[in-house]
């Protein structure tokens, strides 16, 4: 007959112990799976004697309240522990020394790394300070230059402005145009220079039919071509 | 009956975690008591009365959280503490039986049993007496050997403590 679980279950609960078991196949290899009796195979409760329990328990309690003791009178008055036995303490304090010097060291160069960083801000103020200067005077060279400019063109505006017909005089300045007379009796360059009589001479005095220039005037060796000249000069239209 | 056979391994738990338990009471259970399986092995009277419940919904098992309730252990109270409710071992105990759980219990100050006494100094265990001794001489310490005993240390403050220095 087989026995039911049900008992052994019930009674394990007033039990105070359970073990567990783990097991290790050793013959078969781990993909074989467990046989068919074994499946379900519940590992079996153990009890423990109740006298036998209450009988340690006490036992036990004491033991362990004058080892806890002995632990900390190690620890309190000896100073005994893992932690703080004379070579950890002595390797404690190589570390503290350690790390102190390194943050010295480290204060040092992060000083270093300030003086430099500041440096570098400086000279950077400085040059943006030149730039700024030098774009000033550029600004103002452009100024003026505008200025110039446009002073020259006022100017030539000016000028001509002394030529500009008035309306309300149309009829005599018409016949005052159509009366002009202009003298064609230059050379001109092919850079666009007027020339009369081998001297240079601007537009205005080549168009006029009464410019001599002087420097012929000069030149000229003898009276007869002087009075020729001046004839060929009023003769001409 | 045909044979019945139980799979899986046998533990001492008998019940539910309160989650399981509370989750479908009024007011989630707070101010019922419940007692443990595992403490239905003494004698005296252990339960808990429930005063905060707090669950974890994320749990597919309805067993985290943080419960608090009122102890009392073997007849003796213990104050308002944190409870381990994932435990399946939880059993709700009806209304109409809370009177025989509350005559049962002691008064407030009373403990199921009275703190064994324990001496303040104990024997040193004997191998540490004689390297303590034979150090003692080397260095021409004078000392007493009666009074070469151990000081025993005991928790007395916790309320969980039931030992008491003579």
């Amino acid at each position: 007959m087989l026995k039911s679980v049900t008992n052994s279950v019930f009674s394990s609960f007033k039990s105070l112990s359970i073990e567990q078991t783990r097991s290790i196949r050793l013959r078969k290899p781990p993909w074989v799976p467990r046989a068919k009796n074994k499946r379900f195979w519940i590992p079996p409760l153990k009890q423990q004697d109740r006298d036998e329990h209450n009988y340690m328990i006490p036992i036990w309690n004491k033991y362990k309240a004058e080892m806890r003791s002995v632990y900390l009178l190690f620890k309190t008055v000896a100073k005994f522990s893992d932690k703080e036995s004379a070579k950890a303490q002595e390797e404690k304090k190589k570390q503290m020394e350690k790390e102190y010097k390194q943050l010295e060291e480290n204060d040092q160069v992060n000083a270093e790394i300030l003086k430099k960083q500041l440096e570098e801000e400086n000279l950077k103020l400085e040059t943006k300070k030149k730039e700024a200067e030098l774009d000033f005077i550029k600004q103002k060279k452009i100024e003026e230059l505008y200025l110039t400019k446009a002073d020259k063109i006022v100017g030539k505006l000016i000028e001509k402005s002394k030529n500009f017909i008035d309306p309300n005089n149309l009829e005599y300045e018409i016949e005052k145009a159509l009366n002009e007379r202009y003298d064609h009796n230059f050379s001109i360059d092919s850079s666009g220079r007027f020339f009369k009589a081998k001297t240079i001479v601007t537009k205005s005095e080549a168009f006029d039919p009464k410019f001599i220039p002087k420097s012929t005037q000069s030149i000229l060796p003898d009276t007869s071509s002087q009075q020729k000249n001046t004839e060929l000069a009023e003769t001409s239209p | 009956m045909s044979k019945i056979e139980y799979v899986g391994r046998a533990g001492r738990f008998l019940g539910k975690s309160l989650p399981q338990i509370c989750l479908k009471l009024k007011n989630f259970g707070i101010g019922r008591m419940f007692t443990r399986e595992t403490y239905k092995r003494y004698p005296e009277v252990t339960y808990y009365v429930l005063t905060d419940f707090e669950a974890d919904m994320s749990d597919e098992y309805l067993r985290r959280g943080v419960f608090k309730a009122d102890v009392v252990f073997r007849g003796g109270h213990y104050g308002n503490m944190e409870i381990p409710g994932f435990k399946e071992d939880f059993q709700l105990i009806a209304k109409e039986e809370e009177k025989f759980f509350l005559e049962r219990t002691l008064s407030l100050g009373q403990k199921w049993r009275e703190p064994t006494k324990v001496s303040k100094f104990v024997d040193l265990p004997p191998l540490l007496k004689e390297m303590l001794v034979q150090e003692a001489k080397e260095k021409n310490i004078q000392f007493d050997e009666n009074e070469l005993k151990l000081p025993l240390n005991i928790r007395t403050n916790s309320p969980f403590s039931h030992a008491t220095y003579e």
